[in-house]
């Protein structure tokens, strides 16, 4: 399937003074167009660092060693940076998990919002402050002209995270990478927050890549999941099926670990072990093999397959 | 029966900046207004509400980090509310009451070792200062908690989420109190370490009859951990009664509302929209109109002219609403 966005075998790594860090491997995902696809595991499975890496903005200290990521029939890895950045914000836009430290906190926010019309969009100067307050309203900011003037520190964290929602759709990109956009949020903001992606979505027929740790979110909001651990993809499945069936022993365990799964106390399971150091010269093949229980010598040793089977992958020798 | 901790009609207000030239009324922050609860021995009780509400003010002030405006904080038949926060760090029960906090970095001293960090409260609270004494009790705790005691001499930016929860929760245990207060004990952890950190806290309650006041802002973990269950809106108690009833079944209709917007794993969101809204302003709020009137999709007019208090519906359920979504039991005289 070719879609709006194609990653395939991306890999990448740090240069640290600890030793070289395989933050990414062989990192395969394709988004269509319109599609809302989850990337869910735990903190350090890589998640962060794949947006980023999409959007060109990783650390100076990160080297993409091997992939490509293709969006809509462009290189993004080839391309020079002064027209990544035309495309960043305009037909990529990202939203970051802390709305009060990604925004200035010295602007007004309704100019932080005229900035993205000015630099991506052919708003006259003259209409920028309508267009913002246009904009607020779209993302049901009460008062809208009054709180245009409002600076990040008199807003409520939901409040922010509209605000970063206006800024990011603001030009309206076709590939929103929402990077747990309501983690620290309340549910009843996140309820709301989540209710606003989706109708800004399917208005403009803009694909999302939802980024997080809450596996109910995800189960709840997307077309299709990505499942992460240690900086491999280990499997992908529509939703439903994912829930319904996991194939990989890891999504099958990171389900069993949610509250929401279990009746009682005893039903929860946690996984064992923690994420290996990727720093490890010697990493086995199957990262997760040091904490499965279906782990036999091969895990360890021979390459992982990607098993392929009507629309999910799944990186693993002993599938369930 | 008498219960371990008895709280009755506790308020914690917060003075405003007066007005100009000091005229008019000042203006009062009302943060916890008139809570009552109690803990029983043995007893996980949990406690629910968005930020904001006055949960951790709550937890301050039962852990008499603050001082309470009225009210009264029966600990084991001695009111501690009597006592002033500033001189309850040298109180006799401040070993028997314990609180983890919610970020485990942020709770434990950065220069301390893990042991150091076990060893403070032993040394200050438990009176130990027999070095050797004190090393044994930290590898008890330790050993309690499920915590390596090779990573005893670790510094907390050596050790992962999970250990340093362990060791917020063995600093905790190690004086063996009554009462421990879990201020969102597992929000910075991950699901895969959460469900190993409640196991264990399960664990040391049923082993040690410890009473839990647990804080927390994940429905789903209030339910598999707690007996009873408190909903709290804008610094009041709203609805309480068993956890799972009162998930499954809110009286409330802001629990309604908590419950709703809960996503569901492996089930996809429904389009309808969630009411919308946030809380109002906690500063003097009219005494006469229900804090989430504002908010409710039932409300109406008698909700704006007097303020519902806690009143009970069913066995061992409370609400505090005058159109409940559960019918109340017909009034005594009726029947």
């Amino acid at each position: 399937m070719s879609g709006l966005l194609d990653i395939s075998g991306l890999s990448l790594e740090f240069r640290t003074r600890g030793g070289t860090v395989s933050a990414l491997q062989n990192v395969s995902l394709s988004i269509g167009k319109g599609e809302t696809v989850g990337l869910v595991g735990e903190s350090g499975s890589g998640k962060s660092v794949l947006s980023y890496a999409i959007m060109g903005i990783q650390d100076p200290a990160a080297r993409i060693t091997a992939g490509r990521v293709n969006f809509s029939g462009m290189d993004l890895l080839a391309m020079p940076q002064r027209q990544l950045a035309d495309i960043r914000g305009r037909e990529i836009a990202m939203i970051f998990q802390n709305p009060r430290v990604a925004l200035n906190p010295i602007r007004r926010v309704g100019d932080q919002i005229g900035d993205v019309l000015a630099r991506h969009t052919t708003t006259l100067a003259r209409d920028r402050e309508a267009r913002t307050v246009a904009i607020l309203q779209s993302v049901r900011i009460p008062d809208p002209q009054r709180r245009a003037r409002a600076y990040p520190f008199e807003m409520s964290g939901g409040q922010c995270q509209r605000v970063m929602i206006a800024m990011a759709l603001a030009a309206s990109p076709s590939l929103l990478i929402a990077d747990e956009p309501t983690t620290g949020l309340d549910v009843t903001t996140q309820a709301a927050i989540m209710g606003l992606l989706r109708e800004a979505a399917g208005d403009r027929q803009m694909s999302t890549l939802l980024i997080t740790h809450d596996l109910s979110l995800a189960s709840e909001r997307c077309d299709r999941i990505a499942v992460m651990h240690a900086g491999h993809i280990v499997e992908t499945a529509p939703t439903r099926e994912l829930f319904a069936h996991p194939r990989h022993p890891y999504t099958a365990a990171l389900i069993r670990s949610v509250p929401a799964s279990a009746a009682t106390l005893a039903d929860l399971d946690a996984i064992p072990g923690s994420l290996p150091d990727l720093r490890a010269p010697d990493l086995p093949a199957c990262r997760f093999a040091e904490r499965c229980s279906r782990a036999q010598a091969r895990c360890r040793e021979q390459p992982l397959p990607q098993v392929h089977k009507q629309g999910a992958t799944v990186a693993c020798h002993f599938p369930l | 029966m008498t219960h371990l901790l008895d709280v009755n009609r506790l308020v914690k207000r917060f003075p405003m900046r007066r007005r100009a030239f000091g005229r008019g009324a000042p203006s009062f922050l009302h943060a916890v207004d008139e809570v009552s609860l109690t803990i029983g021995a043995g007893e996980c009780v949990g406690l629910v509400g968005e930020s904001g509400c006055g949960k951790s003010t709550l937890v301050r002030v039962l852990a008499r980090l603050l001082d309470a405006t009225e009210g009264t904080i029966a600990f084991d038949g001695e009111d501690l509310a009597a006592v002033p926060a500033a001189r309850f760090a040298r109180h006799a029960r401040r070993r028997e009451l314990q609180v983890v906090f919610q970020d485990p970095t942020e709770s434990l001293n950065p220069r301390y070792s893990a042991a150091d960090c076990i060893a403070e409260p032993l040394r200050l609270l438990a009176g130990l200062n027999d070095v050797a004494a004190i090393a044994a009790r930290v590898e008890e705790a330790a050993r309690e908690v499920g915590l390596p005691v090779a990573l005893l001499n670790r510094f907390p930016h050596q050790l992962s989420g999970g250990q340093k929860a362990r060791v917020n929760i063995a600093r905790a245990v190690a004086v063996r109190p009554r009462l421990i207060i879990l201020d969102e004990p597992t929000a910075a952890l991950d699901v895969s370490v959460q469900a190993i950190v409640l196991d264990l806290l399960a664990d040391l309650r049923r082993r040690h009859g410890l009473s839990y006041l647990f804080v927390s802002h994940d429905l789903n973990v209030v339910r598999l951990m707690c007996d009873r269950v408190m909903v709290m809106y804008m610094g009041r108690i709203v609805e309480s009664g068993p956890a799972g009833e009162v998930f499954a079944r809110p009286a409330h209709p802001y629990t309604r509302l908590l419950v709703d917007a809960l996503p569901r794993l492996g089930v996809p969101a429904s389009n309808a929209p969630l009411p919308a809204g946030e809380p109002g302003s906690p500063i003097d709020p009219d005494p006469h109109q229900c804090r989430f009137a504002s908010r409710c999709p039932q409300a109406r007019p008698r909700c704006s002219e007097m303020s519902p208090s806690l009143a009970s519906v069913g066995a061992a359920r409370e609400v505090a609403c005058h159109f409940p979504l559960i019918d109340r039991p017909a009034p005594e005289h009726i029947k």
